[in-house]
């Protein structure tokens, strides 16, 4: 070893011991912090946002004050939480009286004993606050059950006291299942903080203070209230969350509006709560973050009302860890109230993350990976994310996202292994190879051959700026587009021909992100065919013949949909093309396309390729919204026309529609052979 | 089904089956699931929200059968969200807890909701869960049964946590399902017999099925 190497070792050992030196007193600090500076909300939202909650122990404290049980001014905290306390214990007398505690010699035996009719007997009440009981007491007695902490006996009877007041003081929502988790993290942060201040005090480490500031301290760490602060944090947080849990007007089997429409999917469902409202606007910006996965999931139905409920009521406890939901919550409780803004962009960026998994499963698939979501390995980068999604212009996107989506997909948040295992495998899909291209300490891997399209659809810009931007972009296309009005701003403030070519840019740019969703979504649809067909291969008794054939055959369908050229670029401003003819037979020689220069293509038909009844019935692709169109004619020599801008594919004939003598429609499906796509 | 760039056909040996698990809060809904999909048992459950799910494959009687199971909540009413689950089952689970009086007055609410929801086409199992408590049991298994009878819903008892009956429970159920789904072809337009991805799909056919469907 030489000298070099030992003096930059000792450098490093030095830099390690003043970092664990200024590293042991980080709670007294947070303490002196809080206490000598007036802090600004917006000193508050950093401190959330930078994460340095997690280790410090003033967490319960920020949360008051972000979430308004605290004035930001420390003189007023010890008159503001006596008041708060005062409040409680009234509740809690009015609310939760046991009269098996109660003195009986001093009351008239006549009026408070079990079987008195008396109004203002307490055992009536006990009564009939039986069942809510009885309800709590299920939930707390499965509240966090791998937490020690959670099993004892005096914690849950404070979290059962605390939710029969809250459940009493507002009827109209009264207690229901989920309730509990919200409470049982907001009571173990305050628990946990009151147990770091004791630890301090009794280290005398606290003694550097002054007399005021550890009298205010005290107060707000005295552990007899922890019952009454968690109330009281639990009431403000449920001021948001509670719209959440109302039961709205229930379209139950006794509305007959319900049987009348018995195929009416939830999802397109009036509205009926609050909730379905925020899952509905989750399924909204998710379409216009990631429309392609929006799409595969709409294709699934699989809407947010399947899965969402419980990302909402429980504010995400059962998605995340809880070192990590605390976090979570720390940036949560920052942000503006009403939080269902900030949630929306929560669950959307959920889905983004899991997206491979995602759009290489099917319904089931999905379902497990929605309804167990698998462990986020970084989640300060998602949250982020989150900030980004939400506050586009104040907070950057980070860097790296997605690379590391998609690890420990095997296992749930749990720590068992996931139910989905084994269907993993996720698509690399053009995003995910174009930060792997874009990173250049990326370890090198096998090129999938699609690689090269989506490069060619970056080659085009001129733009140098906006090319190394759409590489290093982890989410859909459309989030960028969050920029470009704030793009356009900026170089409208230049001169009228840089405005020009601003608006030619972001049309040339929403251009290429619908061309790469277009290319991503087909991609994950051949992958999917791949799998299946990976999967009936597995099956015994697939090596005959016949089926090694009919193998052979899906695959190369398969690898034409992959290899289909990419949709022609429409710029309407320019005029109609010149005319052009086109005669292009397909592969089974059945099909003659022509194009004309208003963009109307005729297609006729030949020989074999007609249905029963001698019409012939075409499909192909919409462009636009890939959907499937279909054109028929009645008679063997009419030809098909369909309008060429918005037709990327002619395939079939697949579909014979014919018309029995008794009047009943026959469809007859047959595969569907891509027979021709336009090429411009 | 048109662009799927396989044109992989249906064959008549493989169904997908929606099952739903209904029941009041903390009698055994989750564990039963657990138990039969991935064969634990955890004594300290959390309770459920909103819902659960997972899937298994299995082969009854010679037919691939794609299984999905939806756990519900017992706790809420979850009126609004009922439907969501148990629309387009093709099998409910409802359970109760033997030693709970109160959760079998529940299966008596839900056997009439679904009936009234899905009519007769959804095969119902009536189910008392934690059988293995029998010191403490207060629901009759007779009366239980001759309830299930009365209501057209077979009865079975269980207990997730000693594994009696699970595996059972959901064979019973998955050739019942079968049975129904090759019994009543010409059910399959209007009723549910048949879904693809949870949601139903109309088949138009000309001819009644013989063996091979013609799409």
């Amino acid at each position: 070893m030489n000298i070099g190497a030992l003096s930059l070792e000792q450098a490093a050992i030095s830099e390690m011991r003043q970092r664990i030196g200024s590293m042991k007193q980080p709670q007294i600090n947070d303490y002196v912090k809080l206490m000598r500076t007036l802090p600004t909300a917006e000193d508050l939202v950093r401190l959330c946002v930078s994460g340095d909650l997690r280790t410090s122990s003033v967490r319960g404290l920020v949360w008051m004050m972000l979430l308004k049980c605290l004035p930001l001014s420390k003189d007023e905290w010890t008159p503001v939480l006596k008041r708060s306390r005062q409040t409680y214990i009234k509740l809690k007398n009015l609310h939760v009286t046991d009269p098996h505690m109660q003195d009986s010699l001093s009351h008239d035996p006549c009026v408070i004993n079990p079987l008195s009719d008396a109004e203002h007997n307490p055992w009536r009440k006990f009564f009939e606050d039986g069942d809510l009981r009885e309800l709590i007491g299920k939930d707390v007695a499965r509240t966090f059950p791998e937490m020690e902490f959670f099993q004892q006996d005096r914690i849950r009877q404070m979290l059962s006291d605390i939710l029969l007041v809250y459940a009493k003081e507002n009827p109209y929502i009264s207690y229901k299942q989920g309730m509990h988790e919200i409470l049982a993290p907001l009571l173990f942060v305050l628990y946990s903080d009151q147990q770091t201040y004791e630890h301090y005090l009794e280290n005398k480490a606290l003694n550097a203070m002054e007399t005021h500031e550890r009298e205010i301290i005290a107060a707000v760490h005295d552990d007899h209230f922890l019952e009454h602060d968690s109330y009281m944090l639990f009431s403000e947080v449920m001021r948001d969350v509670c719209s959440w849990y109302e039961d709205g007007c229930s379209p139950t089997t006794d509305d007959p509006g319900f049987l009348q429409q018995p195929f009416m999917r939830m999802q397109d469902a009036p509205s009926t709560s609050r909730l379905m409202d925020e899952l509905s606007a989750i399924n909204g910006k998710l379409q216009e973050v990631d429309p392609t996965l929006h799409k595969h999931l709409s294709a699934l139905d699989i809407p947010p009302q399947l899965y969402g409920i419980r990302w909402l009521r429980l504010l995400f406890g059962r998605e995340f860890p809880l070192h990590d939901l605390l976090f979570i919550w720390d940036v949560l409780f920052s942000q503006q109230r009403p939080l269902n803004r900030f949630v929306h962009c929560m669950a959307v960026v959920m889905l983004v993350h899991v997206r491979a998994l995602l759009l290489s499963c099917d319904y089931s698939g999905c379902l497990q990976y929605l309804m167990r979501y698998p462990p986020v390995v970084d989640v300060s980068a998602f949250m982020k994310l989150v900030l980004h999604l939400r506050h586009p212009t104040k907070y950057a996107r980070p860097r790296q996202e997605g690379a590391a989506s998609a690890h420990y997909s095997h296992i749930t948040v749990a720590g068992t292994a996931h139910p989905a295992r084994g269907k993993e495998a996720p698509i690399v899909l053009a995003r995910e190879m174009r930060e792997h291209g874009a990173r250049s300490a990326a370890p090198a891997r096998p090129s999938p051959p699609t690689s090269r399209h989506t490069r060619s659809i970056f080659g085009t810009p001129k733009n140098g700026e906006r090319r190394k931007d759409e590489g290093e972009t982890g989410m859909s296309a459309a989030v960028k587009r969050h920029h470009h009005p704030a793009d356009a701003e900026r170089v409208k403030g230049g001169s009228p021909q840089h405005s020009r070519v601003g608006e030619a840019e972001e049309r040339r740019c929403q251009q290429l992100s619908e061309e790469v969703r277009e290319r991503e979504e087909r991609m994950a649809e051949c992958a999917r065919s791949l799998k299946k067909l990976a999967a009936e291969l597995l099956q015994p008794g697939c090596a005959t013949e016949e089926r090694r054939r009919d193998v052979a055959e899906r695959m190369s369908q398969i690898s034409r949909h992959l290899t289909l050229p990419p949709p022609p670029a429409i710029d309407s401003s320019k005029s109609v093309p010149p005319v052009r003819e086109m005669q292009e037979l397909g592969p089974n020689g059945r099909v003659r396309c022509a194009v004309a220069g208003n963009g109307v293509a005729r297609c006729v038909p030949n020989g074999t390729a007609r249905a029963p009844n001698g019409g012939v019935v075409f499909q192909f692709r919409n462009r636009r919204s890939n959907r499937l169109g279909s054109s028929s004619s009645s008679d063997s020599t009419s030809s098909v026309e369909g309008n060429v801008p918005s037709m990327h594919a002619l395939v079939a004939p697949t579909t014979y529609t014919t018309l029995r003598p008794n009047n009943r429609l026959q469809k007859k499906v047959t595969s569907c052979p891509v027979l021709y796509a336009p090429r411009f | 089904a048109a662009m799927d760039p396989t044109g992989a056909g249906t064959s008549n040996d493989e169904f997908k089956f929606k099952v739903v698990l209904l029941g009041e809060g903390a009698v055994g809904k989750s564990s039963l699931m657990l138990r039969y999909v991935q064969g634990q048992f955890n004594p300290r459950h959390i309770s459920t929200i909103q819902a659960s799910f997972l899937s298994k494959q299995l082969t009854v009687e010679g037919s691939d059968i794609d299984l999905s199971i939806w756990d519900t909540a017992g706790q809420e009413k979850y009126h609004a969200l009922g439907p969501i689950y148990y629309r387009g089952s093709q099998g409910a689970l409802l359970v109760y807890d033997v030693t709970d009086a109160k959760s079998f007055d529940k299966v008596k609410m839900w056997v009439k909701e679904l009936r009234r929801a899905l009519g007769e086409d959804v095969i119902l199992f009536i189910v008392g869960n934690k059988v293995d408590l029998a010191d403490s049991r207060t629901v009759d298994g007779e009366m239980a049964r001759g309830f299930a009878t009365e209501v057209g819903a077979t009865y079975e008892e269980t207990s997730a946590k000693e594994n009696i009956g699970v595996e059972n429970l959901f064979e019973l159920m998955c050739s019942a399902m079968v049975t129904r789904a090759r019994v009543g072809p010409s059910n399959r337009g209007t009723t549910n017999g048949g879904t693809r991805n949870g949601r139903r799909t109309i088949r138009i056919v000309d001819e009644p099925t013989t063996g091979r469907k013609c799409c």
